[in-house]
């Protein structure tokens, strides 16, 4: 300090107008923003402080530092400097905000108003990853656009400016860019927060808040745990000080300012992680050297500052009110190369100079490990990639040079740790069935440029071979190419060969309308890997529905891989029609599976079930009809022979006869297994399969019961699941609503009259031993006819037919009289 | 843990008799000023409220008994800290202008009963005190100072009650003068003999602190961010028990505050301004 005042003493003797400013006449109040590692303090996790602790990057503590130091600057040349705090410890109880001592925003501004303070700083650093940027902020009036002070806002100005000409940071815009010219801000509170910053409003004093950088950028972190990077953005402020009262004293000396950092190795590749997310460009990509030392030699080789750098990965030196002149920067750190840079120190300057060491690298370049690494004889997934680690970083441009695959492969280089593995990645795969050879010849080399031997000793070369699986592929979609999907919650779905990469499949699908309008999906319902036996699908939900008759395009992304990386290769385009498989259906409602505990799985007759037990619920999410619908689920033991039957257990009474026609809604699980719909008549059970389930979504299947004794009434007893053989699923499940019951069509029966039919009295209905006919004409002879066209009895001349040993069930009755034929339809019942 | 062991011994050193005494809220009124008001100051009276703006440019008094609003002066600064004589006659403030970039500040005295200003000294840059233009008895913390000047009957003392203070922003004498209540940057809110003797630490986070009379300080208690204050409310505490007592809400977000042994004048972050009257009972 007494160097500096000293200097300043000899600027005074050439100062510049009489009455210019003194900085020994100025009162200036200095605030470090925040306090006491708690609270409202900005603490980072920073490496290699895994947690907040005081040792870590605290806002608080560089904003004091900055403070303390220009402090001391501006105590050595005599202005009145006031700190609204000089400590950074004890003074909140996190737990207990109402007793904490921070000095409250009210009384920091106290301190510059009861001083009358000339200028009034607050010194801050922002938050905010991957920008960086000094800020400059000024109060505002009740709005926006409307500064208090116009002192205030030129005062903000010239911090901007002198700030703007600091080299230390890499200014990084908010696209993560850098840049190289102007890169702060000056804006008002209101403008910029919406709000009044609370250390500004109550100021009548020229007031500004200084942010000097973001301290949620990890670099610009690093170099605010640095004492001479605080004291450079100290040195700034009273160098705005001067610039904004302009006053005669100006500093005669000058700065050296730097970074010492490996010229290669990369920021944190030994720490990679949360700690180093942050967009990295220009000298912030190098890694930092701690514990490096650095010296400032005159032109006589006198060492006239010296400094090591800290441990906290910042490798900033600062060489302070240096006389003008011509000097040497030596820098040196064990295992590094020592380097020597001239640098011309200027008054009232800081001369920048970055100090890069080249690390020694005295050994030649080795590969230490490789990948494909096989024993002979076993193949390598098409989807693989190759990795060569060395004992060395190597020289980028040298390597990609040296690097050969035969037969060829476009691919791509990637980089780890630093340099030191280097993965080959195909831009698709390698092809299948394929003897590969790799080469990295020994021209590669390490970034040792000083080192005469830095290239491997001789060519490194390996083989391996791919095996004849080399594309992702479709085994199967639905909708089919040209089919339907019903239009509510509709879901397309593929299934693949092998299971997919990950999470990202989820963003490989689009489903466009005709107008080439990409349809929002369901990202909370869409699945994918959800088959057995390592295969894989992709299912999506649509979140709107769709338009009755409107063609729609599902396409799948060639970019799709699966879990051997191995890719599609190509688009898979899908259209459909969007139908409504709601539509009223002929016949009568059978069954609405409106209630719980309609079905109950038989153990009897359900065979090759894992220990998940089949299961019948109401079902209100994926309904065709009313409120709910009935879920059928399953878990087949295998991938062959399994039978589930499920009893019913409901209501339904209609009698079902052989033709009749029973029509099911179902919603498909496109797991190819046979449905069937169980009816019994007495101890006669039959099965008729209604479809394969080889659908996703709703759809309408009929059965004509053929199968059934003729004459004989069934009733609903079952609904039954066969297993396909298929190795891609063992569960699953179904959805079932209204099922629907058509009486079977007459064949064979001559038609007769309406008016006939009507005048002919056929009684009772349902009946049970007799029949009785009443017809205004002679009745010659009545015959009852079972629904598979056979007749079952005959009675001439008589009115009234007996069905004593009949089956029940609903039968046509043929009456002949002398003014024709009628047929009627009866039923038996008992 | 520092500060703890402080307070504890300053509480067993704490000399003076105090008993314990229950501060009510009687009424809470909303006054229209015509305007928006900051930075109240309450005569010792409590019949006159002076006020200004946010940025503290002008002065203007509020006869709390007529409700007549009077204008005392409208420059930059005449806003800050506004000093009453004794008899709540006087008003002594400063008002601020630039000399190029450098700030002064004049003296003026306003006579409340004539509505009379007259500059008792030119704009300089020199710290004066105010408060021994219009009275005897006082005390004045230095903020860039270690210490506070406590003058009683014309007899001033240096007292440094924090051997580590070095910010002494806001200090007053009880009505009684024999308690002195301090608030230092970096320790907070403290109470203690009139000679800074016996020290005791209030815990409770306050800003502007006054008497209420013997017994009780009022302050604004705020919690911020380190760029917003995000709740403000008034407090009043017991200095024989050191129990706070909420008298507004936080959601008020007052920003300024004053008081009286019956009084407390409140401004809030909009621009209202609410007089309280109060009841201490024994």
């Amino acid at each position: 300090m007494k160097r500096i005042a000293l200097i300043i003493l000899s600027a005074f003797m050439v100062s510049m107008a009489v009455e210019a400013t003194k900085m020994s006449e100025l009162n200036i109040v200095i605030d470090p923003g925040h306090g006491g590692y708690e609270g409202n303090d900005r603490g980072m996790d920073i490496w290699p402080y895994c947690v907040v602790t005081p040792e870590s990057m605290w806002e608080s503590k560089s904003n004091l530092w900055k403070a303390l130091h220009a402090k001391a600057i501006l105590d050595s040349i005599g202005t009145k400097i006031t700190l609204t705090r000089e400590t950074n410890e004890g003074y909140y109880d996190y737990d207990d905000d109402d007793t904490n001592n921070e000095p409250s925003l009210l009384a920091r501004a106290q301190v510059a108003n009861k001083l009358a303070a000339d200028a009034f700083f607050s010194i801050h650093s922002n938050a905010g990853e991957n920008v960086n940027y000094p800020l400059m902020i000024y109060h505002e009036e009740s709005t926006a656009g409307n500064p208090r002070s116009q002192e205030s806002v030129k005062l903000a100005g010239v911090v901007n400016d002198v700030f703007n000409t600091s080299k230390y940071s890499n200014w990084v815009n908010y696209k993560g860019q850098i840049n190289t010219e102007a890169p702060g801000r000056v804006t008002g509170d209101r403008s910029l927060l919406g709000y009044s910053l609370g250390v500004l409003r109550n100021c009548y004093v020229t007031s500004m808040l200084s942010e000097g950088g973001m301290h949620e950028h990890r670099p610009q972190a690093h170099r605010l745990m640095n004492q001479d990077y605080c004291w450079l953005e100290a040195w700034y402020f009273v160098q705005s000080i001067m610039d904004y009262f302009e006053t005669e004293d100006r500093f005669v000396t000058g700065n050296v300012a730097g970074v010492i950092y490996d010229d290669h190795n990369i920021r944190g590749w030994e720490y990679t992680g949360k700690y180093e997310r942050h967009t990295m460009l220009g000298r912030d990509k190098f890694m930092p050297l701690n514990g490096a030392y650095v010296e400032l030699l005159d032109e006589a080789g006198n060492v006239v500052q010296k400094r090591t750098t800290d441990k906290d990965y910042n490798g900033v030196f600062v060489f302070r009110n240096i006389v003008p002149g011509k000097y040497t920067v030596r820098a040196v750190k064990d295992d590094y190369y020592e380097k020597l840079t001239q640098v011309e120190v200027v008054a009232d300057k800081v001369t920048y100079q970055d100090m890069p060491l080249c690390l020694r690298r005295e050994s030649p370049l080795a590969v230490t490990s490789y990948h494909p690494n096989v024993p002979e004889g076993e193949l390598v997934s098409c989807g693989d990639k190759i990795t060569l680690e060395f004992n060395y970083d190597v020289n980028v441009d040298e390597f990609e040079k040296a690097f050969t695959i035969e037969p060829a492969v476009d691919g791509y280089f990637e980089y780890e740790k630093s340099y030191h593995i280097v993965h080959f990645i195909p831009t698709v795969t390698f092809a299948k069935s394929t003897d590969y050879t790799v080469t990295i010849a020994k021209s590669a080399c390490s970034p040792d440029t000083i080192y005469a031997n830095n290239t491997m000793a001789e060519d490194f070369v390996f083989k391996f071979t791919t095996m004849p699986r080399e594309r992702l592929e479709v085994i199967g979609n639905y909708p089919a190419d040209g089919g339907g999907v019903h239009y509510i919650k509709p879901v397309v779905e593929f299934r693949f060969d092998c299971k997919l990469s990950g999470g990202e499949a989820l963003d490989q699908i689009k489903v466009y309308d005709k107008d080439n309008n990409e349809l929002a999906v369901n990202k909370r319902t869409t699945k994918y890997n959800q088959l057995t036996n390592g295969y894989g699908n992709l299912s999506v939900v649509l979140t709107n529905d769709l338009t009755v008759g409107e063609t729609y395009r599902a396409v799948l992304s060639g970019n799709l891989r699966d879990t051997e990386n191995l890719v599609l290769g190509k688009d898979v385009e899908v259209t459909f029609t969007a139908k409504d498989e709601s539509i009223e259906k002929e016949g009568k409602v059978l069954e609405t599976f409106e209630t719980a505990s309609l079905f109950a799985y038989n153990v009897d007759e359900t065979v090759g079930i894992s220990n998940t037990t089949p299961k019948y619920t109401k079902n209100s999410t994926d309904k065709l009809f009313d409120t709910a619908s009935g879920k059928f689920s399953y878990n087949f033991s295998s991938n062959r022979e399994g039978v589930v039957v499920w009893d019913y257990a409901g209501t339904a009474t209609d009698s079902i006869m052989k033709g009749d026609v029973v029509g099911l809604h179902v919603y498909g699980d496109f797991n190819n297994h046979e449905l069937y719909v169980g009816v019994t008549s007495g101890t006669d059970t039959k099965y008729e399969k209604v479809c394969d389930l080889t659908f996703k979504g709703w759809g309408y299947y009929e059965v004509t019961m053929n199968s059934l004794e003729a004459g004989y009434p069934y009733k609903l007893t079952d609904i039954k699941l066969v297993q396909v053989t298929s190795p891609i699923t063992q569960s699953g499940a179904f959805y079932l609503d209204n099922l629907m019951l058509k009486s079977a069509e007459v064949g064979g029966v001559e038609s007769v009259s309406a008016s006939e039919a009507d005048a002919v009295k056929v009684y009772p209905i349902p009946a049970d031993d007799v029949i009785y006919v009443e017809a205004p004409a002679a009745i010659n002879s009545l015959e009852l006819i079972n629904v598979r066209g056979v007749k079952v009895a005959e009675i001439t001349g008589k009115s009234s037919v007996n069905v004593e040993n009949l089956h029940q069930g609903v039968y046509l009755l043929k009456v002949k009289t002398d003014d024709g034929t009628s047929v009627h339809r009866v039923a038996i019942s008992r | 843990m520092k500060i703890k062991s402080l307070f504890i011994l300053a509480v067993l050193g704490f000399g003076m008799s105090l008993s314990a005494s229950e501060l009510t809220v009687v009424s809470t009124e909303k006054l229209d000023v015509g305007g928006t008001a900051f930075h109240p100051v309450l005569s010792p009276d409590g019949n006159t409220l002076l006020f200004s703006s946010e940025e503290h440019k002008g002065l203007k008094s509020l006869n709390l008994v007529t409700k007549e609003v009077s204008v005392i002066d409208e420059n930059a600064g005449a806003g800050f800290t506004p000093v009453f004589s004794a008899d709540g006659k006087e008003v002594v403030y400063r008002t601020v202008s630039y000399q190029g970039k450098l700030l002064y500040r004049d003296v003026r005295k306003y006579n409340i009963e004539t509505s009379k200003v007259v500059q008792l000294a030119k704009p300089c840059r020199e710290v004066v005190n105010t408060q021994a233009i219009v009275g005897d008895t006082y005390a004045v913390g230095h903020a860039s100072r270690q210490f506070i000047d406590v003058t009683i009957k014309g007899k001033t003392n240096e007292v440094n009650p924090l051997p580590d203070g070095h910010l002494y922003v806001w200090s007053a004498l009880s009505p009684s003068n024999d308690k002195l209540l301090f608030f230092e940057m970096n320790s907070g809110l403290f109470v203690s003999n009139a000679d800074g003797s016996g020290a005791k630490k209030l815990d409770v986070r306050a800003d502007y602190p006054c008497w209420a009379g013997d017994d009780y300080i009022v302050a604004l208690s705020t919690k911020d961010d380190g760029y917003v204050i995000t709740s403000a409310k008034i407090v009043a505490i017991d200095i024989a028990t050191g129990k706070v007592i909420e008298l507004t809400g936080d959601d008020v977000l007052a920003e300024g505050v004053t008081a009286t042994k019956d009084k407390i004048a409140y401004t809030t972050e909009s621009g209202e301004m609410y007089i309280m009257n109060i009841k201490v009972a024994k």
